[in-house]
Order: C-alpha cells, then structure tokens, then sequence
C-alpha cells in the first residue's frame, strides 16, 4: 500500500484538519523496505487528519498513541504438529491412565482438568514456602516445552544472516522464512509463543487470551506508549527524523468497539528510563528508524514487566488519515522476554494458559539467538517481531525541571537481588498494586518495618 | 410589612406543604391569572429558586462542603427564558416531596456534631435538653437567612416553641434544631423568592422591603443569597437610600460573585439547560463523552465570562474573540494540543483559522446538532431565536425530511445540497430560506463541533446572507453577526426579562429601550448594562397584589389550607 504524494501544508495546530482527505482503506498485507511481511491486521478505525504541530523550524512533530502492540503471529496448521505447549493442568494429568486422561479431557469435566492444574500449582508452591514458581524455574523439571515446527514467520532479518542451526552468533537456532519467501527471519520468540494455546487465536482453550490480556492493558490504560515523529519536512519522503518512543501514565483512550480514538493530548512520563530516542527517515510514506535499544515500561494486571528490545527498529507506514502502522522488530531481553510473556506470581497463567515456567524457561534459553554472552556462551536475547497500530496524539512532553529516572523495585516480585535490577543514576521506587493482594507486604518490607518499630523503641527507652 | 403572597410558616411537613401549595397558587394568580388589568406597575412575584440559587444559597449559608443530592423541579422555558418560567410555575405534590427529603438530608448536615457550632451558639449534644437562650440567637440568624426577612415575634415565638415541643418529644435539642431548620428549608420562603412589599413612605403605593430589594439583587447579579454586608444594608432600611443601594451594587458588580450570576444568566440565554439531554452517537462521534459533553458547556460558559465580566469587551466580540479555555477532553474535539492533564487552561484560535468566538466553541454546534450529524437548520433556528431574539415558526406537519436526513446520498453530498433540494417544496421554502444561511456557514462543523472543510468529499461552501449581510467564510459570517444590530438588542432584551422575570409590561418597554440606547452608547459592555438595570427604578417597581388573597389565608389559618 502506498499513499500519494502529500504535500506539506503550513500546519499549526489550529490548521490540522485542514490536511488529507479521509478515505475509509482496508489495512492490507503492507509491503516493507526489506521485501519481508508484516501481517494483514484488523481493520482501524480511521481517523481524519493528522496530530501534527509545527516547530519553529517549520518541520513538523506527528504524534501517535500505539493502539495495539502484539507479537506477529502467522498462524499455520502445521506449527505444533505435537500438540500445544503442556501446561500445568497436563502436567498434573499426565501420568494417570490414558483412560482417565481422556475423559478428563472432554469438555464436560473440564472444571475438575483445571482444578488438578490448579491443585498442582498449590502442592509446588507450598514446597518452594510460598514462592513463585516463576521466579525458580528450575526448581521443576517439566517435560519440554513445545515449540513451533513450521519455518513460516512474519518478522525482519535482523543479522543480515540466515542461520540453519550451525551458527554459533545466534547460538544454534534456524531462522525462519517469510510468508512471502524472504529468508533469514528472525523471530524465535514466535517460536516459543506459537504453540502456547492462549498465544494462538485458534486454539479451543483460551485461544487468543494472551493477545486480549496484552493489548487490553492498552484498553485498559495500564499500558500506553507513545510515539512522536520529529523534524519532519516531508511526510512521504524525508531522510532525517528524530523518533521518541515513550511510556505514559495516561490512558489511551478507546472506543466501545475498542478501536482507538486519535487526537488526544497525552503527557510523556517523567521517567527517562523509558524515553528513548533514535534517528530515522521516512521512504514512500513508510518511516523506518535506525536500530535502537527500546525500554518502555509494559504491566497488565499489575504486572511490572517491561519491554527490553535490544536493536529495535520499527518500519511504520505512516497513513493520510493521521493513523500509522507497522511493526517493530528487535532482540527482547531474553529475562524480560520471560516476564512479559510467562511470569505469574500464584500459577495461575500456568494452569490455563498452556505452558509451565520452568518449561518455558528451559525453551525460551534455548532458542534464544542474539547478544552470545562470551563467557557464559549462551545468547541473552531472543529475536521478535511485534505489530505496531497507533492513532495520531498530540505528546505533552514533561518539563526538563521535571525529569526523573527511576526503576521499579521487583525484586520480590521477582525474587531477585537489588543489584540486578538496579540502573545507574536511578532510584529505586517502591512498587504498587503488582499483582498482590491486598495488604500484602513483602518479607523485605517487614523486615524494614520491624528494623523502624526496634528502632523506635530504642529511641524511646 | 405586608406579604406580597401570604404563607404562614411551619414546622410541620404537612402543614408546610399545604401552605406551599396553596400559597404558590396565590402567587400564580396574583401574577396574572387573575384579570388582565393594564398594569403600569406589575404586582409583586413569587419565582421558583432554581437549582443552581438553591444549591449556592445552602453553600452560602451553610458551608460549601454541604452536600446537595436530588432532584429539582425545572423551570419551564417561557419567553425564552427559564427564569419567566420560574415566575409561572408552582409546585407538584411529587416536586415538594423531593424538596423535602433535599431539606432532611442538608438540615441533618448542619445539625451533625462536626458542623453545629457554625450555626448554634451551644454545645452539641445528641440528647441535650431544650436551650432557649441557644435556639433563639441562633434562630435568629439561620432563620433571616433562609426565610429571607426577619422574623415576626410571632413567628419567632411559634419556631421556638415548635423546637422546645420537638426537644422534648424526640429528648433531643439538636434533633429538634435539625427539624426546624428542615421546614426553613422546605417553606415557600425559602423555595421561593417572594416580593414582600411595604407601605411606599413616598405615596399611596407600596415599594418592595429592604430584604426583598436586597435579594432581587442578590439573586440577579450573584445569583444566590446576600452576604452580610448587603444583609446588613436591608436590615437598617439604608437599601432604600439611593447612594447607598448605589453602593453596594458597585460593589456586587466588582465582586467576583459576578462570575456566578453572569454564568447563571448565559445559561439561561442560551438554553445550556438542554445539554442535560444531549446525546451523540457514540459510533460516528467517540470523542464526544461525557467529559467532552460537560467541558463542552463549562467551556462556553468560561469563554463568555472571560470575555464580558473579566475583560469587559464589548458585547459583539464573543463572536469573533480568539481566545478562550480548553481541556484535554474537548482538545480531542478541536484535535489541538492541551498541555494540562486536568482541568483548563488558555487557547488562542491561531489568527489564520477559520474558528474564533462563541459560534466555533464545540458546546455551540454540538448542542445544535442531531446525534449524528450536524444541522444547519438548529444552528439556524438557534442564531435566530437565542442570539437575535427572532421567532421562528415551527415546521409545518407533514414534511418530507428524507433527503435531508440522507447524508450518505451521492447525489447530495452535503447538507447545503440536501437542503437545497428541501427546499423545493414551497411548503419548506420560506422558513428555511430565513434558518438556513447562518447554519449553512456553520457546516465546517461536524456534528460535535470537529472542524472539516469537507462533507462526503465534497467542499463546504459556507457563503450566504444575514439580513443583508453577505458572507463568503465563516468567519465573515461571524463578523456579520457581530455587527448585526439585532445582538445588542437581543441581549438587552434578555437581560431584562431575566431581571423581571417575566415579560415587560406598559412602561417597561420604554425601560428596555433606554437601556439599549445608554448599551449601545457605554460600549456594549455586559456589567455596565448590569449596572443600569440594577440602578433602574423599574427593577425594583412593584404594584398592590392584583387580586384578594384573603380567602386563600382564612383558609391556611382555620383548616391548613384544606378548603
């Protein structure tokens, strides 16, 4: 799809629906730079005219909200010739009698399936005191977590090379092959994802349930990212821009039939942590930034993930009605990639979303295919590929005066130290609402609670 | 001091509701459904406090953390204005009955532990003994407060012994504060503004009470009850001097209560009671939520109050002014940035914009719109009749609407085709001929106030005539409104009536036309117009009751009303 020639008009912000006329435009499969695919999305709501302000140069700033951010999924029949991913609940049943598995199958004792998952869930975490079993995924030995079989993905070849499972740069892995016959794509988390039944969306149990817990955290305003196109002087052609991907405290908001409304003013968190910036240029209608390390704060249902997508880099087919889409693809932070996808703090996720953590994590270690660790020797990143729809917003950039940079403290979210999620130059700030219940404190949390009461008691005596 | 309408005041529910009733229908009768005498000087009135004058009163009075949950009796619009309607309406049984339980819920507020002593002299005490050194200081000032006059000795007497009877039956003296202060609230005295009227020291006639005078300006320029200073000008009798109602009505124009008042009157002018009924399809217009609907209309409130209380610009510049507020729900609308997360902050229309004064704020063409999609005729009708204060007939029965409702015919892409085609039938032709030019310049608008320079594709041309004024561009047309002389005339026209309550009469339209002619000459300018209806002899003319009551008042005394 291309769009025909704009010219720039004299925008300011009173001016801004003067732009482009509105034509209501299937989204089709969009041909990229690369030759590659990006997959055929649902149709967006569109919207007339474009968020765009004038800077004083007379460049203009296009601002978007992102309305969807999700895995490319190619769904084949072929992918899992095994079977989906075992989750707890197959775990929990998996060594009865055939007989007995099978009638525990049928849909009409489903209740008591899930309830053995759920059962299992308990035992494993009242031996581990109480942890989650995410956070010690080693602690079991699942059996293998299943992946894709099919070579079939959307996705953008990020090394230039295409491995066949004899490159040690990518620690082994095979790279697939675009729906349209482009070679050397990388995207290994679709591989882990693709048999996941809730990653799937033609799965009978819970199909498409990730896809809804994930985008819906946009719905819901826990998860909102912003993107803001600087300097351009050509919105079809222009080989400098400056594009700032953002978080923001705001909701973006949606209509009833959940497509996103364009033009609202959304303020860009105060956490340089989750600013990031990067040149770009824009081809045909189609922006295209350089690679870039993406850190974006991402949560639903409290969770305090975080997209970490190391060589991001993002094709976006910027549309005359002021909308843009496209996707992004990178290296995700093999850690945080488990986090975002499969960490759950009760098991929960684990008994009725298709997968076990520890087998997730024996799998997404193993085909994880970027940024080898030299002296460990095992890769630290795992390719992917994710779908970009976004509706125009004017970004309210926060003062310099008030600039932050802070992290979250996870650590007993996640169990993990201080010093592993520490960054340099940012505080540590207590986390809210993640995923516990209420009134829970932490053990650290206690502990400093009662370090204060001994501490004010000898002060009083 | 002689009631322009008789009530006997109570404690009592009952006794309160019969004397309501029966009172409002004095009033009713007294206002002219009685014969239809010439009348240089109009008799006195009783009007219906609206919402917003009962909720600042019990702000005012009580605190304005008093909470105020219910409904409300609405004024009907008469005349264009609510506030004639409120002169010509009474009470329902159903409507006192939501009065009253308003009256329990504020009274037990201010009878509470916590809130007490900002009323009552005393001690609170849940079950404290009758205090009547208490009840009669502190009576004294809820009571001249809430019923709007002092009271009687009589009257004082009857409240107290009514709260002694009620501290003893109920062993509560707060309890017993708590159901007086209910039937304050619940009285006509209070629901009401009523023209007490007094024997005129100047003639045979008789001349509205200092209290009376003193919230006919309260009500008018603030739109709630007097503050002490102006209380206190009424209760020595000073109010009658001239210098000194002089006084305090510079010094109610200067006072940022203005606001309030001024507010209360645009509300009224331009009917933004019926943004409580506007829905947008949600599909076609996501953007417009209930936010924007709300912003919507405090918007255009916020633009005319900048404009013509804290800037004093002359009338006709709402028409073109460039600046006003915004928030970010209504940014979405106007698809302009809005920096403040919450709440408003100042917008300026960039001077190469078509949008600019009260005609492109969003609450305007949104409010004069269908659900989804605009209208050049409401936008007409509603220029004509709310702006220029011209009648328009209303359509004739039968009239075939499809084409215009039409929007997706390529053969009409836009409304001034499909119109166009309307107008074919002669039987639509003449009225919209005088509706839809104005409306016409309006369709950059869409349904929910969203600028477009098209319709289906198709360019809007926004060219026609006002009354002789030929336009090309919206902002021509809005230029053209401005100097239309049938603004200002409107405006005065309205201003009037809203300080009468009700339609001028006789001499009245002399006043109305001393007032256009001394707006025209001072600049147009809203608080100067303010001024000299408040400095008016005729605001404050008031005539004997034009009918005998007296049956009326044998009737609440002997049998409560029942006969």
């Amino acid at each position: 799809m291309r769009l025909g020639k704009l010219k720039l008009a004299a925008i300011s912000t009173t001016a801004i629906a003067m732009v482009a006329a509105c034509t209501q435009q299937s989204v089709e499969t969009a041909e990229t730079s690369q030759g590659t695919t990006a997959p055929a999305m649902e149709q967006v709501e569109l919207v007339k005219g474009t968020a765009a302000t004038t800077a004083a140069d007379g460049s203009e700033t296009l601002g978007f909200a992102f309305t969807y951010f999700w895995f490319s999924v190619h769904e084949t029949p072929e992918d899992c010739p095994d079977g989906y991913a075992m989750a707890l609940r197959d775990v929990a049943i998996m060594h009865l009698p055939k007989a007995k598995q099978t009638h525990l199958l049928k849909a009409e004792n489903r209740s008591t399936y899930y309830k053995m998952g759920y059962a299992l869930s308990a035992k494993r975490m009242k031996e581990q005191n109480g942890q989650s079993i995410c956070n010690i995924p080693n602690s079991y030995d699942d059996p293998e977590h299943r992946v894709v079989q099919s070579n079939v993905s959307y996705g953008r070849d990020l090394d230039g090379v295409t491995s066949e499972g004899e490159d040690d740069t990518t620690c082994g892995t095979n790279d697939f092959v675009s729906p349209d016959g482009v070679h050397g794509v990388d995207n290994e988390l679709y591989r882990v994802l693709g048999c996941v039944d809730s990653f799937r969306r033609d799965a009978e149990f819970a199909g498409g349930a990730m896809e809804d817990y994930h985008v819906g955290s946009y719905r819901d305003g826990e998860t909102t990212t912003l993107m803001e196109i600087r300097g351009v002087d050509d919105r079809m052609n222009d080989d400098d821009v400056t594009v700032g991907i953002y978080s923001s405290s705001d909701a973006t908001p949606f209509d009833s039939q959940k497509n996103g409304i364009g033009f609202a003013s959304m303020s860009v968190t105060d956490n340089t942590l989750w600013h990031n910036e990067v040149k770009g240029k824009i081809v045909d209608g189609e922006l295209i930034t350089e690679p870039f390390d993406l850190r974006l704060k991402f949560g639903w249902s409290g969770r305090p993930a975080e997209y970490k997508i190391k060589e991001s880099r993002i094709h976006l087919t910027l549309k005359e009605d002021g909308t843009a889409e496209g996707d992004l693809a990178g290296y995700f932070n093999t850690l945080e990639a488990y986090r975002h996808n499969f960490h759950n703090a009760r098991g929960a996720l684990e008994v009725a979303n298709g997968f076990t953590c520890p087998a997730a994590w024996d799998s997404i270690q193993k085909y994880s295919d970027g940024h080898k660790d030299p002296k460990t020797g095992k890769c630290t990143t795992i390719s992917t590929a994710m779908t970009i729809q976004a509706v125009p917003a004017f970004l309210i950039q926060p003062t310099a005066d008030n600039l932050t940079k802070y992290v979250l403290d996870t650590t007993e979210y996640y169990g993990v130290s201080l010093e592993e999620i520490s960054v340099e130059g940012a505080d540590v700030r207590p986390l809210k609402g993640a995923g516990r219940p209420k009134g829970y404190k932490s053990e650290r949390e206690l502990a400093e609670e009662a370090k204060k009461a001994k501490a004010k008691k000898e002060s009083a005596k | 001091m002689m009631r322009g309408k008789s009530f006997i005041g109570s404690l009592n529910l009952r006794v309160c509701a019969s004397a309501l009733l029966v009172s409002s229908s004095v009033a009713l009768a007294g206002c002219g459904g009685g014969d239809k005498v010439a009348m240089e000087t109009p008799p006195p009135q009783m009007r219906l406090i609206s919402e917003s004058q009962y909720r600042h009163s019990i702000a005012d009075i009580f605190g304005d953390d008093t909470k105020v949950v219910g409904w409300f009796e609405e004024a009907p619009e008469v005349g264009g204005l609510a506030a004639i309607g409120a002169s010509e309406m009474s009470v329902s049984s159903s409507g006192f009955e939501r009065y009253y339980a308003l009256a329990s819920t504020v009274s037990e507020q201010v009878v509470s532990e916590e809130r007490w002593g900002r009323t009552m002299p005393c001690d609170w005490a849940l079950e404290g003994a009758y205090d009547a050194d208490c009840a009669t200081n502190g009576l004294a000032v809820v009571a001249e407060r809430l019923l709007r006059r002092p009271m009687s000795d009589e009257q004082r007497t009857r409240w107290l012994a009514e709260i002694e009877a009620s501290s003893l039956a109920l062993g509560s003296f707060s309890k017993a504060v708590g159901l007086a202060v209910e039937g304050m609230l619940a009285s006509p005295e209070f629901l009401f503004v009523i023209d007490d009227t007094e024997p005129d020291p100047k003639g045979d006639g008789v001349r509205l009470s200092a209290f009376a005078k003193a919230h006919r300006m309260s009500f008018f320029l603030w739109n709630t009850v007097p503050d002490d200073e102006l209380l206190a000008a009424a209760r020595d009798g000073s109010l009658h001097n001239k210098k000194i109602l002089k006084a305090q009505a510079e010094r109610m124009l200067a006072s940022e209560h203005l606001t309030t008042g001024a507010e209360a009157f645009f509300e009224d002018f331009l009917d933004l009671n019926e943004f409580d009924l506007l829905e947008k399809d949600k599909v076609i217009y996501p953007a417009f939520n209930k936010r924007a609907s709300v912003d919507a209309r405090e918007q255009m409130l916020k633009f005319l109050t900048m404009q013509l209380i804290e800037k004093e610009a002359a009338y006709p510049e709402i028409f073109t002014a460039k600046d006003t507020v915004i928030s970010r729900p209504l940014g979405m609308l106007y698809r302009v940035p809005v920096s403040s997360p919450d709440g408003w902050e100042p917008f300026e229309f960039a001077e190469d914009d078509p949008r600019a004064g009260l005609l492109s704020h969003a609450g305007f063409t949104a409010l004069h719109s269908h659900p989804g999609r605009s209208s050049a005729t409401l936008r007409g009708i509603a220029v004509r009749e709310l702006l220029l204060c011209q009648t328009v007939e209303p359509a004739p029965a039968a009239v075939n609407f499809t084409v215009v409702q039409d929007t997706e015919n390529p053969e009409f892409r836009t409304a001034r085709e499909r119109l166009t085609q309307h107008r074919t039938d002669d039987a639509c032709k003449s009225c919209h001929e005088f509706i839809d030019p104005v409306g016409l310049a309006l369709e950059n608008f869409d349904g929910v106030g969203t600028f477009r320079d098209d319709e289906n594709g198709a360019p809007i041309d926004t060219s026609g005539d006002l009354d002789g004024y030929l336009f090309e561009t919206l902002p021509d047309m809005q230029k053209s409104l401005a100097q239309h002389p049938g603004v200002g005339a409107c405006l005065v026209e309205k201003v009037q009536k809203y300080a009468l309550g009700r339609a001028p009469q006789g001499g009245e339209i002399a006043w109305r036309n001393r007032l256009e002619k001394n707006f025209t000459k001072k600049g147009q300018q809203l608080p100067s117009l303010l001024k000299a209806v408040v400095l008016s002899d005729e605001f404050f003319a008031v005539g004997d009751p034009q009918m005998d009551v007296s049956a009326q008042e044998a009737s609440v005394a002997n049998e409560g009303g029942k006969s």
